[in-house]
């Protein structure tokens, strides 16, 4: 057979393979047929661009000894952007308690108690509860909504800054 | 200088990692799964107060930490020196890191192959392994780990006792779960080599640098040399691979990286070094991911990105050897 021909046949079998392989990590739609990709989920971000914003607010406006209620994904943009602490979030190595940490953290997203959201913020000297508007939250146990009215009680939360994206209350002592 | 076909077509798979991984440095903050925004802080607490924490910000912060350091201070010192924050530095990197990862796996294979083609084939295939591309697209230390076990394996292949040693201490402080993978690899390929002295200490010398190094790092921050109560361990974190999760080592790698495999094995142009080194890598990392048969449980689903970074390299050869066969069979058709 002339190279040529050869040449042709190896591009081809290259080709297959290209595309087999980016349908594979990216996904493919024609019309209602859908395959989703392999490695595109794993770039999302999570957070919404106004959790990232109210990150400034948290280095200029409060200390860097205060604690914060997050979510893992709060809490790690918290950490990252401000070197604040989060009681959930990042590494549990050595962390005594983390698996009661996050059904804390869970406990005050989804309670409609704002009396009960405040005496575990307190058992941990949180000073502030990072509230996503736009997305739920997972403290470790899966994706929840959140119960944001409870935040709302001038007696045991005030609101400290708020965007589209995210509320962020102080804890009242 | 002339620009080989080969080199261009490296250039051509790098081009293709750097297209997928671009809009990393495209959104308002770079991709959070995995912890990658926890490692941001740690950097940035190492850049405020130029001092590497020994406590921890996570859970509360307060106690010590686990993690070892390298991958941190390679972004605090780039940070520091670039005067860029380490938030968009660590996604700059991540791209950096990545295409080092590929031109590291391109070299090891052509290093023991001594074939620049099957380098080149196991390139792509990295390119195309969405597990692979999953682990090289997040800002976190396994990237680094996932660069330092083919450069480890490399200078021992190549030799070289020195730069073996020192990438094999470098690795133990990168990523625990790397370190794991190096040491197991090399401490199997010295066992396979333990008749003849110089080639098993050219393996078992690294593997005590790396041990000793990560038990003096160990002693530093946590003050002990047991693992056994940490969170990762004492709730076994991991998942297990099944089917469906090792089709994501890539759908066209896994056929490649079995006709690679045997292939690598009946060959008498492989050297019995290299066969050695890439059967104890393999074994290890395959031993590693299906851990939980053996009771464990921890990582497995970590532990599998290496096993499919050995797999990509056999995958190579695997194409390589499919092309040149079918090639033979082409020149005895008459035209």
């Amino acid at each position: 057979m002339k190279k040529s021909w050869k040449n042709i046949l190896v591009i081809a079998i290259v080709s297959i393979l290209v595309i087999a392989g980016v349908v594979q990590l990216k996904g493919v739609g024609i019309g209602e047929m859908h395959i989703d990709g392999q490695a595109d989920p794993w770039l999302a971000q999570c957070v919404t661009k106004g959790e990232v914003e109210a990150t400034t607010w948290i280095t200029e406006r409060t200390s860097p000894d205060d604690r914060f209620v997050a979510d893992i994904f709060g809490g790690e943009l918290i950490m990252g952007m401000t070197t604040r602490v989060p009681i959930v979030g990042g590494d549990w190595a050595n962390a005594q308690n983390a698996t009661q940490n996050m059904a804390d953290a869970e406990k005050i997203y989804l309670t409609k108690s704002p009396g009960e959201a405040s005496s575990l913020c307190k058992k941990y000297n949180c000073t502030y509860v990072f509230v996503p508007l736009q997305r739920q939250i997972h403290a470790g146990y899966g994706w929840k909504d959140v119960e944001v009215t409870k935040f709302s009680n001038p007696n045991y939360f005030e609101l400290a800054y708020e965007n589209h994206d995210v509320q962020i209350y102080r804890v009242v002592y | 200088m002339k620009i080989k076909d080969r080199q261009i077509l490296l250039f051509a798979i790098i081009c293709a990692a750097l297209w997928y991984r671009a809009p990393i440095l495209k959104g308002y903050i770079i991709p959070t799964f995995g912890n990658t925004m926890y490692h941001v802080g740690i950097i940035r607490k190492t850049i405020e107060t130029m001092h590497y924490p020994l406590y921890e910000l996570s859970y509360g912060g307060g106690f010590r930490h686990f993690y070892v350091p390298a991958y941190r201070l390679l972004i605090a010192s780039l940070a520091i020196v670039s005067n860029v924050d380490p938030m968009p530095l660590s996604g700059i990197m991540t791209i950096a890191i990545a295409i080092f990862i590929i031109m590291m796996v391109y070299a090891l294979a052509y290093r023991i192959y001594s074939n620049h083609y099957v380098g080149l084939c196991a390139a792509f295939f990295f390119v195309l392994s969405p597990e692979l591309t999953i682990f090289t697209s997040r800002a976190l230390p396994q990237l680094l780990g996932l660069f330092m076990i083919p450069l480890t394996l490399y200078f021992v292949i190549r030799e070289q006792r020195l730069l073996s040693i020192l990438a094999a201490m470098a690795t133990a402080l990168t990523h625990q779960m790397t370190l794991l993978v190096l040491a197991l690899t090399l401490l199997a390929y010295s066992i396979l080599q333990i008749k003849d002295r110089d080639k098993f200490l050219l393996a078992f010398v690294p593997f005590l640098a790396a041990c000793a190094t990560y038990g003096v790092w160990q002693l530093y921050t946590m003050q002990t040399l047991n693992i056994f109560n940490i969170s990762q361990v004492k709730y076994h974190e991991g998942i297990v691979v099944d089917w469906k999760l090792f089709a994501r080592a890539g759908l066209v790698v896994i056929p490649f990286s079995i006709i690679g495999f045997i292939r690598t094995f009946l060959s008498t142009h492989v050297s019995r070094d290299c066969k050695l080194l890439m059967l104890s890598w393999f074994v290890v990392t395959l031993l590693l991911t299906k851990n939980e048969l053996f009771g464990v449980s921890i990582f497995m689903d970590r532990f599998f990105t290496f096993w499919v970074e050995c797999m990509v390299i056999f995958a190579g050869f695997g194409l390589f050897y499919s092309l040149k066969c079918l090639d033979e069979h082409l020149s005895k058709v008459e035209t």
